[in-house]
């Protein structure tokens, strides 16, 4: 005959934090649903989010963009921080300094010729943009510029 | 010949506990799988949603409903057999 002590604790301590496989299924369809609520929030963040209608305004940037060649410079662009760089005498190429990996400034070494993202050592093309190695997986965001009779121009940003 | 009946109904009792065996871990590879998917299709969707392709949102969200629909479903059939 067991104790009735025993009989109280049915359970031995070892198997209280055994995990059956009921519990363990259970717990990978509690994650499935929270990956399915992610993605059900992104599309709720995107419907919720005001959509721009009117096209940014365009940016003058001086006659020579106030730069000598080889040299570069930030400026605003729609609220966001861009990058003009002079790569020759009549040469100039813009690009978003938002790494396109976490968001962090991109700059640009002259010596090298292209744009290092210091924070992760993402490297692009200062030609177009493209990347040239580490972890960013698209392209710098380019923004369109224009020369006219006073100066160059930022018209618009292309992903 | 009641004990040679006792172990043969044992036996098949042993194959048929096998089988439902098999059927459970085959449910609960077949979720991991799908949990996988559903993982991919999150990642799939923010990177498009930083990078402002937002066209993806969607069909990367009715995918992996979809995922969770047959989790689900696999789980129902699953528990069915068991009891």
């Amino acid at each position: 005959m067991t104790e009735a002590w025993k009989e109280d604790f049915p359970v031995a301590w070892a198997d209280d934090h055994y995990v059956t496989r009921r519990e363990f299924t259970k717990s990978l369809l509690l994650v499935s649903c929270a990956a399915f609520a992610a993605n059900g929030a992104l599309v709720a963040m995107d419907c919720l989010t005001p959509k721009k209608t009117t096209p940014p305004a365009p940016v003058p940037l001086g006659r020579d963009g106030g730069i000598p060649v080889g040299g570069w410079r930030v400026f605003l662009f729609d609220g966001e921080p861009c990058m003009l760089v002079r790569l020759g005498a009549d040469r100039f190429v813009a690009y978003s300094q938002k790494c396109t990996h976490l968001g962090c400034p991109v700059l640009y070494r002259p010596k090298e010729g292209d744009l290092q993202c210091p924070c992760h050592e993402g490297y692009f093309s200062a030609e177009d943009g493209r990347v040239l190695s580490g972890p960013p997986p698209r392209a710098l965001p380019k923004v369109e510029l224009e020369r006219k009779e006073d100066g160059l121009w930022a018209r618009r940003m292309v992903l | 010949v009641g004990a040679s009946h006792g172990s043969l109904t044992v036996r098949r009792e042993r194959q048929g506990r096998a089988r439902e065996m098999t059927v459970v871990y085959a449910v609960m590879v077949a979720i991991v799988v799908l949990l996988i998917l559903q993982f991919l299709l999150l990642m799939i969707g923010v990177e498009n949603y930083l990078g402002g392709k937002r066209s993806v949102l969607a069909p990367a969200a009715v995918g992996s409903g979809f995922c969770f629909m047959a989790a689900c479903w696999l789980i129902g059939q699953a528990s069915r057999r068991r009891d």
